[in-house]
């Protein structure tokens, strides 16, 4: 028995031993597994930051050189073959892929010597990055991060090192703006836009309208975006404004309403929205100005023709087969005075049949110094693809007029088919609704060309914003057809292809809010409400920031319409607008019977942005 | 002497029974307590994989020329990828974006659906996805509550892990 008693002494300590063993190794396991992917998710988050910062950097680099960059490789935006990233980094860094490492070192991955952690970066302009097929890009960085785990308990099994790793591709890349209807007014900024009374603040849409001939008052087909966060409870202004607000009875109908904040919408008597609308977005890109960055249209090239006109008058024939051709230039009103030609600062008139015709490449500048009108009922305005800019117009005491002025019957057409945006088959139009000092191109700094005989003359001075858009009056007959620019056509000039589908574009400067020439909001006065942005103090009368579609004219404008936030665009009248048209504006307001249906547009509005792609 | 070698009969028995299920307890809870843990760790690197692969093929994707728009299937496939050791028949997941859900009762069931997702306007950058995934994990712990009953009828919980990020593409 003492034999037997012995032998059993030490059982628990075997089976102690035994079971920590097994203890050990499965919570070693466990604590493999688990250490394993946490340091792949923060391997993926600096690869993330490493692509996505190099791909901003190449991308911050060229475009202050030109929007239209290719992105050549080169010492700024550098391409370069899959290698580790330099130990130490250069501080400042001197390429872009360099700054993709100093992210990634922030995010606490860096290659050191003997260490375990690995970070290479490859970058390229061609327009598939090689590990994302099915892409197409200007430019892209790919980074790849890499740590070698010791392992607790695998390393018995002879596995001493597990390896996390992640990968990210950051790109260049051309995206869309989606909505039908982005409007950008915030909660404090205010517009004239009850029919001239008080300023309204922070309201986005302002539907007065009922149903009509089978039209809902408002139908976005591609969805609403607005940016004002008022729900009646919350306004600065002591008004009780909702960012939507429909009072006059008919529908609102949109896929989608997509209000920031605690926007809501409110309903008057039997007004209805369709979908209801949803709020509570953060602060996103898609509530900004989708040109932002872009700055703006550039003008016409230098060297561009002077075509004074004696007393602004310009005739047209009586044969719509055969009508009087202008050419592309810089146009403005002249009078003799003393055996010299005075400029007048007066709107140019037409009258007849008229056609700007474009140059032999297919596309033609215009510049109408002092406005434009018609004279007589009747008149016929054929545009060819081109840059239209009417640059100023003198105002009426204090009152601001329109510079495009068709109340009279009359017709604007570029001969395109209905219901495509933009031009199928040519490069399209631009109106580009501004005044003499405009500044244009990516840096906004280039100038709008003077004629020499304006800029010695005393009225240059009056020629102020006018009101955009075409004043078209109460008369059913006025036809407008014309279509934005088209991104594939190749007499599109390269400048404006950031542009595209562009019809119709107010100046950023005539807003209530400060733009910067890159297009941002100025915040540069150092007010403590970032959404605010500084008052525009160069603007002389806040009237000129509507942009217009009165009456009842037959409007089939395509394409996407512009104007800035701190601006406004008015519908009144009887009009029915139905056609493939993208509204970018501060606030709209609907009102009377007007009826408007934007259809998506066939060709949608791009930005170039830097994304992650992988 | 009989007297007491007798006595001492039992001892054994009695240490062990007072030592050893106690024991036995804590093993088998550790071992559980980790398996679960490398249950867990695996449900939420899989549903952020799935994540994170459907927020870089947003809606830019169905524009020309890209061409990289990805369906439910292909993010379900992901998933099962990155869930290594999960069984697809069990795993359940929830596609979620800001305006329409895709709810799968088992992963396999959605290696089949070959509807894209998201979809428009749910799929413009900055939009938020969400994939839940909820798991069940049968606990050997379990046997002993009171009127676990015999055999293998252990309880079962469902281990949830969610993943939300914002459309990048």
């Amino acid at each position: 028995m003492r034999h037997r008693k012995n032998r059993k002494r030490g059982q628990i300590l075997v089976m102690v031993t035994l079971a920590l063993f097994m203890m050990a190794g499965i919570m070693g396991l466990a604590v493999d597994l688990g250490w394993s992917y946490f340091t792949k998710k923060s391997a993926q988050t600096a690869a993330d930051a490493a692509a996505l910062a190099a791909a901003e950097a190449a991308f911050a680099a060229e475009s202050d050189e030109d929007a239209n960059s290719t992105y050549d490789c080169g010492t700024e935006v550098a391409c370069v073959p899959l290698s580790q990233c330099p130990s130490p980094i250069p501080n400042p860094p001197t390429n872009n892929i360099e700054v993709g490492c100093l992210y990634a070192k922030q995010n606490g991955f860096q290659v050191q010597p003997g260490g375990r952690q690995n970070v290479t970066m490859n970058s390229g302009n061609t327009p598939n990055p090689p590990t994302v097929p099915g892409v197409t890009v200007y430019y892209w960085a790919t980074a790849r991060v890499a740590e070698g785990i010791p392992q607790l308990f695998s390393s018995m099994l002879g596995n001493t090192l597990n390896l996390a790793s992640a990968r990210a591709t950051g790109a260049i890349i051309d995206s869309t703006i989606a909505g039908s209807l982005i409007l950008l007014n915030r909660e404090r900024d205010c517009v004239p836009m009850n029919l001239g009374s008080q300023p309204i603040c922070g309201v986005d849409l302002l539907v007065q309208a009922n149903n009509n001939q089978g039209m809902d008052a408002v139908r976005a087909d591609g969805g609403v975006l607005m940016a004002s966060v008022l729900n009646g409870t919350n306004d600065p202004s002591g008004e009780g404004n909702y960012s939507g607000e429909n009072q006059g009875g008919g529908l609102v109908r949109a896929p989608f309403t997509f209000i920031r904040g605690d926007g809501t919408v409110s309903l008057g008597g039997s007004s209805q929205w369709i979908q209801s609308p949803t709020n509570g977005f953060s602060d996103r890109s898609y509530f900004r100005d989708p040109m932002r960055g872009k700055g703006s249209p550039p003008p016409p090239a230098p060297g561009l023709q002077d075509i004074p006109i004696m007393g602004g008058a310009l005739m047209g024939s009586n044969d719509p087969n055969n009508p009087t051709i202008y050419s592309p230039g810089n146009y403005y009103a002249v009078k003799q005075v003393g055996g010299t030609l005075v400029p007048t600062g007066d709107p140019l008139t037409m009258s007849g049949y008229l056609k700007f015709q474009a140059d032999s490449d297919g596309f033609g500048d215009w510049v109408f110094f002092g406005g434009l009108r018609n004279q007589s009922a009747g008149t016929v305005m054929t545009v060819d693809p081109g840059r239209y800019v009417i640059a100023g117009v003198r105002s009426n005491g204090n009152n601001v007029t329109p510079g495009f002025d068709i109340q009279v019957n009359m017709s604007i057409t570029d001969n395109g088919p209905p219901n495509a945006a933009p031009a199928p088959s040519n490069a399209g139009e631009i109106f580009i609704f501004t005044d003499p000092t405009y500044l244009g191109g990516p840096a906004g700094d280039i100038p709008l060309t003077i004629p020499v005989a304006l800029q010695n003359s005393p009225v240059l001075n009056d020629l102020k914003f006018g009101i955009s858009g075409f004043q078209t009056g109460n008369n059913a007959d006025i036809q407008v057809n014309i279509h934005g620019l088209n991104r594939d056509s190749g007499a599109l000039p390269a400048e404006l292809k950031d542009f595209t589908p562009v019809v119709m574009w107010q100046d950023q400067q005539n807003s209530v809010i400060q733009y910067t020439p890159r297009g941002y909001i100025d915040n540069s006065c150092g007010n403590l409400d970032p959404q605010q942005g500084c008052a525009n103090s160069a603007l002389d009368n806040a009237a000129s920031t509507e942009m217009f579609f009165k009456a009842s004219p037959s409007l089939h404008i395509y394409g996407t319409v512009y104007q800035p936030r701190g601006a406004f665009t008015s519908m009144i009248g009887a009009g029915g607008y139905d056609s493939p048209l993208m509204i970018i504006a501060g606030a709209l307001m609907v009102h009377a019977n007007s009826n408007v249906r934007l259809q998506e547009l066939d060709s949608p509005l791009y930005v170039k942005m830097v994304a992650l792609v992988e | 002497m009989p007297d007491c070698k007798n006595k001492r009969r039992g001892d054994v028995m009695l240490e062990f029974t007072l030592v050893g299920i106690p024991l036995i307890f804590i093993l088998i809870s550790v071992v559980e307590m980790a398996r679960g843990m490398w249950t867990y760790h695996t449900l939420a690197h899989a549903v952020k994989e799935g994540t994170r692969y459907a927020i870089v093929h947003g809606y830019n994707c169905s524009l020309a020329p890209n061409n990289c728009q990805v369906t439910v299937a292909q993010i379900a496939q992901r998933v099962r990828e990155a869930g290594v050791g999960l069984m697809p028949n069990e795993l359940r997941i929830e596609l979620r974006s800001e305006g329409d859900t895709v709810l799968c009762s088992t992963l396999d069931n959605c290696l089949t659906n070959n509807n894209f997702w998201p979809v428009y306007p749910n799929s413009q950058i900055g939009q938020r996805v969400t994939i839940n995934g909820t798991y069940p994990f049968r606990s050997a712990i379990a046997m002993f509550w009171p009127g676990a009953g015999g055999g293998m009828n252990f309880g079962t919980f469902l281990l949830p892990a969610s993943s939300t990020e914002t459309i990048q593409f």
